[in-house]
């Protein structure tokens, strides 16, 4: 039977419209929770720290399968509360948020290689890190040839221990 | 058109290697793709651009629109990140066939990092046929982006004097040809006018170019696609397949992407189709570079409406070319244009999965030319895929 006539076509296409309906209120739904207010400290609340859950802005990443789900790593590294900052940075020469920061304990002194990646998921950008003691490193907004990156949304990869811990920041020009 | 093939394929070496020679580089506003079933075929769809994802794939695909269409979906890009983060891909848009004079489209796609970041594109496309078996395509796109204020932007100088958001327009331009049977072949060239959309320092996006060519089989429901596409100083090559099962009410699909800059991912997709709705799944997830993270997820739901009569008994061009209707006779050409009118409109119904409706059409072609062996081995085709059904 053509579904566009009789009495089953009309059920059939209400039945087809109150699905699409649905499925453009779902899409809305998540789109604007996507979208919605989160403040750059709010983003970074993690319950890793052993006092519980971190206050807005003051949160630690630890090694994968960590962050979100409040049990200890087993590594000896992890980002220290707030780290990387700023989330949005301007490599511009104006001598405020030129780099990216990410500040961290490494007990065991582990290797740690840190990829930057654009929002494809192209490499644009591996940092080595060598331990110096000094506990933090960063990203200047150059690819590997040596030319600030367009503005956009890019994300870190740092692997340490055989661990991965990722995110997101965004550059601005 | 020997002469037009080899136009088209010197506009574009001309392109590639312009491209090559413009050494720009990559960020926002990048081609993430929209859709979960072109994206589900790995992104490759240039070539194919069968339906309202036309508008922002290859505009030149509107030319072939059949009849109107709505969709609506949401991308979760790299879900389950440590910080939490949410970076979603949102895409919405409408397809509008206008008979003889192609097809038109809006858009609307946004790409948000939860709290930080907004980019928005909104689309105005356009696509008509040139000659019967070639169509061009333009988008007019409005484009916005704006960053979030935060500690730290407050107190930035960039921020302070250029403010926190910007506008500018662009234009995407897109042929379609098809050049043998059931073979097509697309090229897109996007952001040709490379506006600025940086607060400060001048920068235009990229120009991209991508190509592709597609293989449609209407009658075993057999999508092939094959796209190579160039932005950024990076190529990038992607592939895909499409089968539609149970008479088109279940598809799958599957295809890999593949960058120059380290870039690899698969994605595998499915369809589901209740009559003129489609709701649609994609999977995406990298294999090289970025990992441990659960991939990115496509979802979409697509509405098809409108009388398909009114437009494919006046609509002519990218259409099938090998139909076995005779096309010598100048005293039968009235019998044989009737006679395509309800082979292609029987097509349509079959590829609808409205079987019933698609062999009452191949039965008058039969009763103008018996012997017509596409339509009564589609009629038998038709009749097996009805008994599956049931």
């Amino acid at each position: 039977m053509n579904y566009r006539t009789g009495k089953l076509g009309k059920v059939n296409r209400r039945f087809q419209f109150f699905l699409l309906l649905l499925g453009i209120i779902v899409v809305f739904n998540v789109a604007l929770l996507s979208a919605g207010g989160e403040g750059e400290g709010e983003m970074l609340a993690f319950n890793t720290s052993e006092e519980g859950l971190a206050p807005p802005g003051e949160s630690s990443l630890a090694g994968r399968g960590v962050g979100n789900w409040g049990y200890s790593s087993p590594s000896g590294f992890k980002l220290n509360d707030g780290y990387p900052r700023p989330r949005v940075f301007t490599p511009n020469g104006d001598g405020s948020n030129e780099e990216v920061s990410f500040e961290y304990e490494n007990i065991n002194e582990s290797s740690i290689v840190c990829c930057i990646y654009d929002v494809k998921g192209s490499v644009v950008r591996q940092l080595d890190i060598v331990e110096s003691g000094e506990d933090r490193f960063t990203w200047d907004g150059e690819d590997e040839q040596g030319n600030i990156v367009p503005s956009g949304i890019y994300i870190y990869q740092i692997e340490v221990e055989g661990q991965t811990i990722n995110g997101t920041i965004v550059l601005a020009k | 058109m020997e002469w037009i093939n080899k136009k088209i394929i010197c506009i574009g070496l001309v392109t590639i290697v312009l491209c090559l020679w413009s050494g720009v580089s990559f960020g926002d506003f990048d081609e993430l793709g929209v859709g979960a079933r072109p994206v589900g075929m790995g992104s490759a769809f240039v070539g194919l651009v069968d339906d309202v994802h036309s508008l922002y794939y290859n505009p030149a695909g509107l030319s072939q629109l059949e009849y109107k269409q709505f969709t609506s979906g949401y991308g979760r890009l790299f879900w389950g990140l440590d910080d939490g983060t949410n970076l979603g891909n949102t895409f919405v848009g409408y397809a509008h066939p206008l008979k003889r004079l192609g097809g038109i489209g809006v858009g609307w796609l946004n790409l948000g990092l939860s709290g930080l970041y907004q980019e928005d594109t909104f689309i105005l496309s356009y696509g008509n046929k040139l000659f019967s078996s070639l169509s061009a395509g333009l988008n007019l796109k409005l484009l916005y982006k704006r960053y979030n204020n935060n500690q730290y932007t407050k107190t930035d100088p960039l921020f302070q004097e250029k403010g926190y958001s910007k506008i500018g327009f662009s234009v995407d331009f897109g042929l379609l040809y098809n050049f043998a049977a059931n073979i097509f072949s697309g090229l897109c060239i996007t952001d040709i006018v490379q506006p600025d959309m940086n607060l400060g320092e001048r920068e235009g996006l990229p120009l991209g170019v991508r190509t592709g060519i597609a293989y449609r089989d209407k009658v075993n429901l057999i999508n092939l696609a094959l796209d190579a596409g160039y932005e950024d100083g990076e190529f990038n090559i992607s592939a895909g397949a499409e089968k539609w099962l149970s008479g088109k009410s279940v598809g799958v699909r599957g295809g890999i992407d593949i960058g120059s800059n380290g870039f690899k991912s698969f994605s595998l997709g499915g369809s589901c189709q209740v009559s003129a709705l489609q709701i649609d799944y994609a999977f995406i997830y990298p294999l090289f570079g970025l990992r441990e993270t659960y991939g990115s997820h496509r979802f979409s739901v697509t509405l098809r409406f409108g009388s398909l009569k009114k437009t494919v008994s006046e609509k002519e061009g990218l259409i099938p070319r090998e139909t076995g209707i005779p096309e010598t006779s100048l005293s039968e050409e009235e019998n044989i244009e009737e006679m395509r009118r309800y082979y292609y409109r029987g097509m349509d119904y079959y590829e609808r999965g409205e079987y019933e409706a698609a062999i009452a059409e191949f039965e008058k072609v039969l009763q103008l030319k018996p012997d017509h062996s596409q339509s009564l081995r589609l009629i038998e085709r038709a009749k097996e895929r009805m008994k599956i059904r049931e």
